[in-house]
């Protein structure tokens, strides 16, 4: 089921469907890409990303050990 | 662009060592790696096995090893604490400085390496045979074989079919800052469990250097509602090492679940946490990966394009480390299942099976009666977890 995309993006992060990567928090690891159920987060040298195939499962959310992945109303799940 | 016998996604440890066996092995081989620099940023407690045992894939060099490991502490919560020799036991490694020293060597025996290069799919011919790998900004990478040592988000394994990704209890999710400080540097790797330090996993304190530890911290299966593994970890320098100072901090993922069946798929194979291959208990997984990378290696250098031949990896995984994996994830599980009182009775039991300094290098033989204690401890939660498993 993909989600709903209502939610206000952070506008100066990489957002889609609700959640966004504080790109000062990530490390970068790409432990939130490992269990990502569809793909969707693409993660580089310094930057990572949430793509549209986003199902906004929340694994990422609960994974990422510094917090960086947020909804967009600023909050984890 | 040239085709190379081998594209090697991933170079870190196990694609270092694969790339580096097939190239002497008479094979071209090219390795790419979307990070800028190899072996940084090193995301790994870096604690391994012996000089002995490193030597059976490459000559170690004195540079890459920050310490000798002089044995094991256990301290469960302020009330338990167990230590125990080992001659032996291990290394602190640099593993950045090892990783830098396999990639001259792979590229003295030939090998490209390609660094800032992201793989983006498997490059799938008219013959429907994967010839390689897309990379970003367009063009390919073509090889015969494709090796997936991208780690533990693996994709190479997910276009190809041979994994999938990781459920949330199948990871642990990891943290590791770089101290100053003099708090447990004894040379002995210290592991701190129990309700008030960090729960479900444990934190490492281990010796880097002079008035230097690595202290990391990991939590099996990543539960929703539970703190984040920094907040367990920043508690634990705050009230143990106050005032020490962090030089720097890395995050990670982990593989804690048992690796696939079958490692291998038309001519893709994956290894090293991209197969899942590290251990369910301790979460270390360097002697693993370049165990793995050994096998698929050889499997590759004699299999003369038989995909069959090519199997020959999985089966002689699954026959020695697949169930060494197994039973560490039943005595993860038992750990996690258990009280704080519960572990320390294991603990006591299982520190009376060894008296005075464990040496690694000689045959030991298991004490009866603590052993039989030690089993009955285990047996019990081990079948009550099967039996939920099954159920």
């Amino acid at each position: 089921m993909m989600a709903t995309s209502n939610q206000k993006k952070a506008p100066s992060e990489n957002s889609i469907a609700g959640l966004y990567i504080d790109q000062s928090i990530c490390t970068f690891c790409a432990g939130c890409s490992s269990v990502c159920p569809v793909m969707a987060i693409q993660v580089r040298d310094s930057s990572s990303e949430i793509s549209g195939e986003c199902v906004d499962c929340g694994n990422c959310v609960a994974f990422c050990p510094v917090s960086a992945i947020k909804r967009s109303t600023g909050e984890g799940r | 662009m040239k085709a190379f016998d081998a594209v090697v996604v991933g170079g870190s440890i196990a694609g270092l060592y694969a790339g580096m066996k097939l190239a002497r092995g008479g094979m071209s081989v090219c390795i790419i790696d979307r990070k800028s620099t190899i072996g940084v940023p090193v995301r790994c407690g870096e604690a391994t096995g012996n000089l002995g045992e490193l030597s059976r894939f490459f000559e170690p060099q004195k540079s890459w090893v920050a310490r000798e490991i002089g044995g094991c502490a256990l301290h469960i919560n302020d009330s338990f604490c167990v230590k125990q020799a080992v001659r032996d036991a291990g290394v602190v490694l640099h593993r950045d400085k090892l990783e830098q020293g396999l990639a001259d060597e792979a590229g003295k025996l030939g090998a490209t390496i390609l660094l800032d290069t992201v793989a983006t799919g498997l490059y799938e011919s008219h013959r429907g045979k994967w010839d390689g790998v897309v990379i970003e900004n367009g063009g390919a990478v073509k090889g015969r074989y494709i090796i997936g040592a991208d780690g533990c988000e693996s994709k190479v394994g997910q276009w190809a079919g041979i994994t999938r990704p990781l459920a949330l209890d199948e990871v642990a999710s990891t943290i590791e800052y770089h101290v100053e400080s003099d708090y447990c540097n004894d040379g002995f790797l210290h592991f701190f469990m129990g309700s008030t330090v960090i729960m479900p996993g444990y934190i490492w304190v281990f010796p880097k250097g002079e008035n230097h530890v690595l202290v990391g911290g990991g939590i099996y299966g990543c539960p929703r509602n539970n703190p984040k593994v920094k907040q367990y970890v920043d508690e634990f320098i705050k009230y143990r090492m106050p005032g020490a100072r962090c030089h720097s901090m890395i995050t990670g993922c982990v593989p804690v679940t048992l690796c696939p069946r079958e490692l291998t798929r038309r001519n893709v194979l994956v290894v090293g946490d991209a197969a899942r291959q590290s251990n369910p208990l301790s979460a270390g997984g360097i002697m693993n990966a370049l165990e793995a990378a050994d096998l698929a290696a050889h499997a590759m250098l004699v299999c003369k394009g038989n995909e069959e031949t090519l199997r020959m990896y999985s089966r002689q995984w699954a026959r020695n480390q697949r169930r060494q994996q197994k039973l560490y994830r039943l005595l993860r599980n038992v750990v996690v299942n258990s009280s704080d009182g519960e572990v320390i009775a294991l603990a006591r039991t299982g520190s009376r099976l060894f008296k005075g300094e464990l040496d690694r290098s000689k045959p030991f033989k298991l004490p009866i009666i603590p052993t039989f204690r030690l089993i009955m401890n285990v047996l019990p939660k081990a079948i009550r977890h099967c039996r939920a498993l099954a159920g």
